[in-house]
Order: structure tokens, then sequence, then C-alpha cells
């Protein structure tokens, strides 16, 4: 992997015994690697992991779905408002978690295109060296884009720097593909249909209006405001957007789920991110799941593009998956999962 | 301590319950073969309807409501197969059965349903199953979806009281969409079910009930805007009111099991709400229980479609094809923990569970039987 993207260790004094490859820096004082620079850690990273309340259940929101600590949104915010320095989430793991945790703190990070600071112990690090074998080996997915469903309209600064991060977050969970955009720049619509404005500005519609007549779909705050432009529309949503799960899920009623780009069954716990190359004929969804563990349940996955193959990656193995057309898309049944698994697509 | 006082009211109770049973309405249940959701599905409803009279005399004119069951999580599976294969209502026997209902003169067709903890559009709900709505929409001249899970778009909730008194609830407030219809009609998956023992065209009907007054998180004084959870505490367990806009229970003292209350408020719905043509589809359905959270559930293929316009009738004759009694009693198969439902809707005059009474158009329940225990 390039120097340009960090794999640091968290270590301090003379470096452990063994082959520390990829890693290639240090974060904490140690001595025998460069020490990491450049790049930005943002502060509000969060260990990874399915939310636990204090009897020791899974927290859920309203409609049982578990609520995650994930960082794939954070990651995806911190590189399109910095797109010069490298991500790293200095994330540390709580006590009591499992050496398998190391692996989801690592997909978490590097599926989203930043690096975690290994902390490095005898019993995680031959798993842990393994997966960021595997990601150095897919470098190239950090450079395709996301397939959106969505653009998401935010300073994610300043006013609109709760509402905005927490939106993106929310989205994700909802499995719906989103593109980040700055306020007034209508050029990042191209070749999307839907947006929502999630910003405390008012809307400035003039600018948008182009776009809208052309068939775009602008989504804002307050119902009073929907109406029909040209081709296009602006929707309204009732609910206060100051509730962010509720403006997610009117964002998404809005949308509708006629726009999903994909679907995931007995997945409760499970992110995932939908990537293709630039000329559309590579494809890949990586699903990282916040439970840590083996999954229970047989999770299937229907991808709204019909691709023709699709290969299942693990940091272990490889598996020819066999999807069947299925609803305009496709759909793969899955074989039991673990932390992390990529779906690659060829079309 | 039981008193002389509740041994002769009880007593009295069952000689009226009694005499409303043997009262009870018959009517004839159609039964047919039906392997596939393929090309056969259209011809085997046709025959299905036309066994019962047809559905001209039924549906001529007339606005339907139309409960189906896509009970659970959409985002839930039992394994890899789609929830129509296993827990849901098929979206083919949907449809099909509005193709014939615009065929037979349905004036306008209303799908109803009440999905898991919350107020998003049923096209939005079935998506989220990987469904494609409009082939429900398409199906007949004026189709409508209707979460019936909140008040909606009504100003308020419908009052239905239970003829005869009612087991636990003497009326229940529900979706205006129950009370504007001129034809009710219940599809039902063919199913066991954990709490109550098998799940048809009646059991089909405890999620008409909206879980903003019935449901976990309702209002105390008045139903909450949105659903939330499910029917647990109020209805399950009985461990809370629902709220209190809505008429309370009439034995507060009575046993807090489901098995005892599940039972009574199916049968206090269906004879509160009464269903007009039951449809049970049993081509693919599950075995051991209602849904993938069961544990020990598993994918079965009764390969039967079953139909009638009595409920109990409807539902007798497919609890005797899943290979069971309809006439059991609490403690013998399926009802091991729990009351019979159909005896309870017998007791309440909905329709009669006893299967010499009921004629059985074509094809006869030992030629199609399928041990569901067995599968």
């Amino acid at each position: 992997m390039p120097s340009s993207i960090p794999l640091p260790l968290r270590w301090s004094g003379a470096l452990p015994e063994g082959d520390l490859a990829p890693l290639n820096c240090l974060y904490g004082g140690g001595e025998g690697m460069p020490v990491l620079q450049g790049a930005q850690i943002p502060k509000r990273a969060l260990w990874p992991a399915v939310r636990v309340s204090r009897n020791g259940a899974a927290e859920a929101g309203p409609t049982g779905v578990p609520w995650v600590n994930a960082n794939g949104w954070l990651i995806r915010l911190s590189r399109f408002l910095d797109p010069a320095r490298p991500v790293v989430l200095d994330t540390v793991s709580p006590a009591a978690a499992a050496a398998s945790s190391h692996l989801l703190a690592i997909a978490d990070a590097m599926a989203y295109g930043a690096s975690w600071v290994v902390t490095h112990t005898p019993e995680s690090w031959p798993a842990a060296r393994t997966a960021l074998q595997f990601f150095e080996k897919n470098e190239v997915w950090r450079a395709w884009e996301p397939v959106a469903a969505l653009a998401v309209i935010s300073e994610f600064a300043g006013a609109d720097e709760w509402i905005g991060g927490e939106c993106l977050n929310l989205l994700a969970r909802r499995q719906i593909g989103t593109r980040l955009a700055k306020p007034g720049d209508v050029s990042a619509l191209a070749s999307i249909r839907a947006a929502a404005w999630v910003s405390k500005q008012a809307v400035p519609y003039e600018s948008y209006l182009p776009w809208i007549r052309g068939g775009g779909v602008l989504i804002v705050e307050g119902e009073a405001n929907t109406r029909t432009e040209g081709k296009g529309r602006v929707i309204g949503r009732p609910e206060p957007w100051d509730n962010a799960y509720a403006a997610a899920a009117g964002v998404h009623l809005a949308l509708t789920r006629r726009s999903d780009v994909l679907r995931l069954w007995n997945a409760g716990s499970f992110n995932s991110y939908l990537q293709e190359d630039a000329e559309g004929r590579r494809g890949v969804v990586q699903l990282i799941n916040y439970a840590g563990n083996r999954s229970s349940d047989d999770t299937s996955i229907w991808l709204a593009r019909p691709w023709k193959s699709a290969l299942l990656s693990t940091f272990e193995k490889q598996t020819p998956l066999k999807p069947r057309l299925s609803n305009g898309g496709i759909e793969i049944p899955l074989p039991p999962l673990g932390v992390y698994a990529a779906i690659e697509l060829e079309a | 301590m039981i008193t002389r006082r509740d041994l002769l009211a009880g007593v009295a109770t069952a000689g009226i319950l009694q005499q409303r049973a043997s009262g009870a309405a018959i009517a004839p249940v159609a039964i047919q073969r039906c392997r596939t959701y393929g090309a056969g599905l259209e011809p085997t409803m046709r025959r299905l309807f036309d066994a019962i009279g047809g559905l001209g005399r039924i549906v001529n004119n007339k606005t339907v409501a139309i409960k189906v069951n896509l009970t659970g999580r959409p985002s839930q599976r039992l394994g890899h197969s789609p929830a129509e294969l296993a827990h849901w209502t098929h979206p083919r026997v949907i449809g099909m059965t509005l193709h014939l209902m615009n065929e037979a003169g349905a004036k306008r067709i209303r799908i109803l349903e009440s999905p898991w903890s919350t107020t998003d559009p049923l096209e939005e709900y079935m998506m989220e199953a990987n469904w494609d709505p409009s082939m429900i929409l398409n199906a007949a001249k004026i189709v409508e979806f209707e979460n019936t899970n909140y008040l909606g778009n009504a100003k308020q909730y419908s009052r239905f009281a239970v003829p005869n008194g009612g087991h636990l609830f003497p009326a229940y407030d529900l979706n205006h969409s129950y009370a504007d219809c001129d034809v009710f009609v219940s599809i039902a998956k063919m199913k066991e079910h954990a709490t109550a023992g098998v799940t048809l065209s009646m059991k089909n009907c405890f999620g008409i009930t909206p879980c903003t007054i019935y449901g976990d998180g309702a209002g105390e004084k008045e139903p909450s805007l949105a659903p939330v959870g499910g029917r647990g505490s109020v209805i399950h367990s009985g461990a809370r009111k629902p709220s209190l806009s809505a008429p309370q229970e009439l034995h507060p003292e009575s046993p807090r099991r489901d098995g005892y209350r599940v039972p009574r408020v199916v049968a206090d719905l269906c004879a509160a709400r009464p269903i007009d043509l039951a449809i049970i589809d049993g081509v693919e359905s599950m075995a051991g229980g209602e849904g993938p959270w069961i544990r020990g559930t598993r994918r079965c293929s009764p390969g039967v479609i079953i139909a009638g316009t009595n409920p109990v009738c409807t539902d007798a004759v497919a609890t005797a094809v899943l290979g069971f009694d309809p006439m059991a009693k609490r403690g013998m198969a399926p009802f091991e923990n729990c009351d019979n439902t159909l005896e309870l809707a017998e007791q309440l005059g909905v329709g009669s569970r006893d299967l010499s009474k009921i004629d059985v158009a074509g094809a006869q329940i030992a030629d199609i039987r399928y041990e569901i225990r067995k599968a």
C-alpha cells in the first residue's frame, strides 16, 4: 500500500517482534518506523459495535433495527471536506472487547477509505495482518465512486454539523447510497435524480430550478414547500428535521424505496457500501457486521443493477456466488458471514 | 376461590355460549390443490370461487376491504426464503383475487395491513420485502393501500362492538378502513402459530388492531400518533391497558396469559368486524410457527388453497387439512398451550367448526391432508 495511505501502529518504545508489514507508521511515540503525519483524525469516531444498554441487550431504534456505532459516514464526510489529507481513526477497543473486534475496527475504517490505528497484541495481530493485506490487495476500491440514489446537500459544519452528520449516519443504516454536496454546488447533482437539503440555510431555489425542471427531486423540510417544477418536484416533508431519525425516514419516504440500489435481509447489524469503477464495469458491495460475530441467520442481498457475476471475498477466502434475476436486478443468497465480506461484481 | 355464585354464573354463561354455538352460521368451503403460484393459479382460483357460489354475489358493485398477512418486519426472512414463500400472503394470490373481483364487478378495492411499528405506506413496506406493488395496484380498476396500524387519513377511529358482549373487550377501536367498506375479506397464510396453535383467516385479523391503541407504545389516555412495537404488553400479556380512549377489558381479573387472551381477542374481532370472504394461501408456507422469529421453524409446501364465506367454517376445514381436529380442546394439538379460537368464535355465534355440518367442495380433506407437524 502506498505510503500516502498511512497504516499506523499504536506503540511506544521498541517495536514488537515479528513482521509488521503492511503497517507503515507509528502513532504514540514508538521508534523504528516513521511517525504518522498529515492525517486528519476525526474526534467523533466511535469504537464500532452494536450499541448495548446497561442490561447488556442491544439497543434498537423504533423499528427494532439495532443502533450501531459506525464510522463510515464520518470517514466519507471527512474525505469530502478535506480530500487531500488521509483519514485515520484513533479508537481504542474496550477492555472486554474480543480479538475479532479489531477486525471490525479495521473493516469499519478501511472499507470507506480510511485506516485504523492498529492496537497490536500477540493474539489479535495475525488476523489483523491478514485483514490489512486484504485491503492492501484491493486498494483500487478506495478510488471507486459510491452508487448513489440521493445527494445530501449540507455545509456539514457550523449549524449544519449535527443534522448533516446524523442524516448521513442514519441514511447509511437504511442502506441508501448517498453523494455529498455543498449548498449551491449544482454541478454535484449531475446524473443524480434526487437530493435532500439538510441545511439550516434557506434553500436557494433559483440555483436548483434548472436541475429540478429537468426532472430532479429536491427534498426539503416543511410540507408547504411541496410543488411541481417542470419535469421535477420539490417535496416538502412534514417531519421536524431537528429529529435526525425522523428526517432520514422522511427523506427515504420521499425518495421512495423504488430508488433503492440494494436491499438486505436478515442483516439488521450490517451496513453496506456499494461502489463502481469509473467505467461501470466492475463494482463491489462491502458488508460490515457491527455485531462482530458470525451471523446466525442467512443473509440475502438484492442489487438493483443486474450484474452478470458475483464473487464473495472475505479475509480468508473467495467463493463464487449464484445471483438470480429478481425484480429488475439480482438477488443473491449469502453463506453465513462474519465481521466483513465483499461482493465483487462484474457487468 | 370460586364461590357458589361464580359457579352458578359460570354454568349459566356456559349454557348461553353452548346455545349460541349450536346455532352458529354454516357455509360451504372450497379446497383446491395448488402446487405453485405460476400459470395454474388463475384457473385454480376461478374454480375455488365458483365452488362457493362465485365472487359476483359477494363483491359486485361493492367496496371491498382486504386484510392481507404481512406479519413481522420486511427485512426478516426465514432463511433465504422471500417472505411470500414462508410467512406472508403471496402477492400473486392477492393480485389474482383482485383480478377476479374486478371481473366480478367490484367497485373499489382497498388492501389493508398494519405493518410492524411504522406509519410508512404499505407500498414502501412491500418494496422493502422486494415486492413490486404495481402488480397489485394494476390488478383491478381502483386499488388503494392503507396502513391500518394508526389513524391514517381519518379524523377518528371507528368503534366496533362485539355482538353478544365479547370475551375480552366489549368493543374495539380500529382504523376507518374496516368500517368504510361493504365487504371485508381476509387473505391469510396457512401456518401454525406459537401462541394460538394455528393462524388462518381469523387469526389474520389480530393485525387489524392499531398499535397506536393496542401496542406497546400506545398512548396512555389517547392513541399515540405512530405505532411503536407490537401488541405484547396490551393484548398478549395484559400487562398494560389499551389507550383509555378505547373500551377497556371486561374482566380485568382474567388470566394474564397469551394462550388465554390472544384467542379471545381474535374471536371478539371476528364477531365485531365480520369476515365476508375467507381465503387461505397454503401453496407455500412454513411449519413450526408464524414467522422466522420463532425457533425451529422451517419451509413447507402444503400445496393447497382454501376459501369460504364463513371464517370459522373455512378455518375449521383448513385446521383439518393441516392434520388437526378443529373440535380439539385446550391441551390437545394444536392448542397445547392455548384455548381454541374456533371454539371461542363459535361461542360468539360467528360460525360452526363442526366438520360434519360443513359442505366441502372441490378437493376433499382426506385427499389433500398435509400434516404440518410432520413437515
